[in-house]
């Protein structure tokens, strides 16, 4: 009798163990990897595009994807990354908010075994992101001030609004207008101040701008969110006729602007080609592959109202 | 007993004071963090120009050549010539050719081709982009720290042109032929009327 009660009892100890196996193994099966999308500001429609196309892609390729807004602000980053790498993420889609500031971030993650992949803003460091896919920003602004030149057929005097000073973006964009520019002596700067990336500071700095300025015939914009707040305010002084603007992404409102006549040009940058190409380094990094260039540049096109019907926001008309 | 433990106090410290003072790095990676602390975008320009230009220009394709594979078959000539950095449609190339100075105060030099599709004029006044870093495919993105780094390779090979090979045509008359090796660009999608060469050496044929 003991023995038959111990059999059953041993019979039912094993089924319930070899059904909380299969429960908990099918359990790990079915659980989707995470990856986290780490914008530096969702403040800027650009970076929405950005995020959600990361997301986006991430999702399709079957991952659980949280996008992350560090509202420009590093500590926040620290934040987020600290998070994550406390809750189980597979890689990371970064957009990072400074060049420097933000390596440590990156490090961190690197220490704990998560891959990190740069979009569209670098950071200083080429052995801690897995990889970085980034705007080709000279290249973009050696055609806008190829462009700017030709408009202003050589002559007269501009301002510059600037991004963020931490973001090496703001400075290949101004290098890069500035490599052609500054070889025409009769184009003068009359002032060069940052706008921080944002459309409300941009038109704030404009309006001082244009107070101390009198005879200003164009301003080139380090973004288009800066461009949109530099023509506001070029507006509302009722100088839109007379100042010629240029931005830099190929924003939705900025695309508009051209297509009006209001913006005489920007640089087309390919956000979604970006976040796109992110989201699957990081599939197939998770796969197991581990052969990836650590800088890629995307190349940036120039839209002007000769060319707007080839295009549309963040990207090529179909 | 007290003497033992005084003793392995002592150790104790003089371990740890050396533990902190020295550290061991492979030498590589050291010389690497040096380079790249000391990264000197002019030293690096003038060293390629000095010593390794010469040998990458050898592979230029004569321009007549160029010209008639753009205009019949320009997959194959983006294939077996082309360079790219990067996600782009943007292809750079190593040419060669021949062409008449112009007057003294001339921004460019056109450059005829017999039978030529395309317009080509070489620039002797403006040099900007990264046609001549990305012909010579010498200089690697992932080698830099930064692309500002990247891009300053760009600016300082476009100031040697302007300073070592353009300073040339100042002793070249008007009417004379020139010898040019140059860079140029063309984007995959469609075929350019005019297309810009950047000097990379300039000889006068005589």
């Amino acid at each position: 009798m003991k023995l038959k009660h111990f059999v059953v009892q041993f019979t039912c100890t094993l089924l319930i163990g070899m059904s909380l196996f299969s429960c908990s193994s099918n359990k790990s099966d079915k659980t989707v990897k995470k990856i986290a999308v780490v914008i530096s500001t969702l403040n800027n429609p650009w970076f929405v595009v950005l995020g959600e196309t990361a997301k986006q892609r991430a999702e399709e390729l079957g991952y659980e994807a949280v996008i992350f807004d560090s509202q420009n602000n590093p500590s926040k980053e620290t934040e987020h990354f600290d998070n994550i790498i406390a809750s189980g993420f597979k890689a990371i889609l970064f957009n990072p908010t400074d060049a420097k500031g933000s390596v440590a971030n990156v490090k961190a993650a690197k220490q704990a075994g998560i891959p990190v992949f740069c979009m569209d803003r670098e950071i200083d460091a080429n052995d801690v992101a897995v990889s970085q896919i980034l705007s080709d920003n000279y290249s973009g602004c050696v055609l806008l001030g190829q462009y700017f030149v030709k408009k202003l057929k050589g002559k007269g005097s501009y301002v510059e609004l600037l991004g963020l000073v931490g973001d090496n973006n703001t400075w290949n964009r101004s290098k890069g207008f500035h490599s052609v520019v500054d070889n025409y002596p009769d184009l003068k700067m009359a002032a060069q101040q940052t706008g921080e990336f944002d459309r409300n500071k941009a038109m704030e700095v404009m309006e001082s701008m244009l107070q101390a300025h009198r005879n200003i015939d164009a301003v080139f914009c380090g973004n288009d969110a800066m461009a949109m707040g530099a023509y506001q305010a070029v507006n509302a002084a009722g100088k839109a006729d007379k100042i010629m603007i240029f931005g830099f992404d190929g924003a939705a409102d900025v695309v508009d602007a051209i297509r009006d006549g209001k913006i005489e040009a920007t640089g087309m940058q390919f956000p979604k080609t970006m976040a796109k190409t992110a989201a699957e380094f990081a599939d197939k990094y998770i796969k197991g592959d581990r052969d990836f260039s650590q800088k890629i540049p995307v190349a940036v096109e120039l839209v002007t109202q000769e060319n707007v019907g080839n295009y549309a926001a963040y990207g090529k008309a179909n | 007993m007290n003497k033992y433990i005084k003793i392995t106090i002592l150790s104790l410290i003089v371990i740890v004071a050396l533990f902190n003072t020295f550290y061991f790095e492979k030498l590589d990676a050291k010389k690497e963090r040096e380079s790249i602390k000391d990264f000197n975008p002019k030293e690096k320009a003038e060293y390629f120009w000095d010593n390794k230009r010469d040998d990458i220009l050898k592979s230029a394709i004569d321009l007549k050549l160029f010209d008639s594979q753009l205009a019949d078959n320009p997959e194959a000539l983006i294939r077996q010539y082309g360079k790219a950095v990067g996600i782009t449609s943007k292809y750079s190339f190593l040419v060669k050719g021949v062409a008449m100075q112009a007057a003294p105060d001339a921004d460019e030099i056109p450059v005829t081709i017999t039978d030529g599709h395309a317009m080509y004029n070489l620039q002797i006044k403006y040099i900007f982009g990264n046609a001549a870093r990305d012909a010579v495919d010498y200089f690697k993105i992932d080698e830099f720290e930064n692309s500002m780094d990247f891009n300053a390779m760009s600016t300082e090979l476009n100031r040697l042109i302007i300073q070592r090979e353009i300073v040339k045509l100042d002793s070249i008359q008007p009417g004379e032929m020139i010898h040019f090796i140059g860079a140029l660009e063309i984007y995959s999608e469609n075929k350019p009327s005019q297309i810009a060469i950047v000097p990379l050496k300039i000889e006068a044929a005589r």
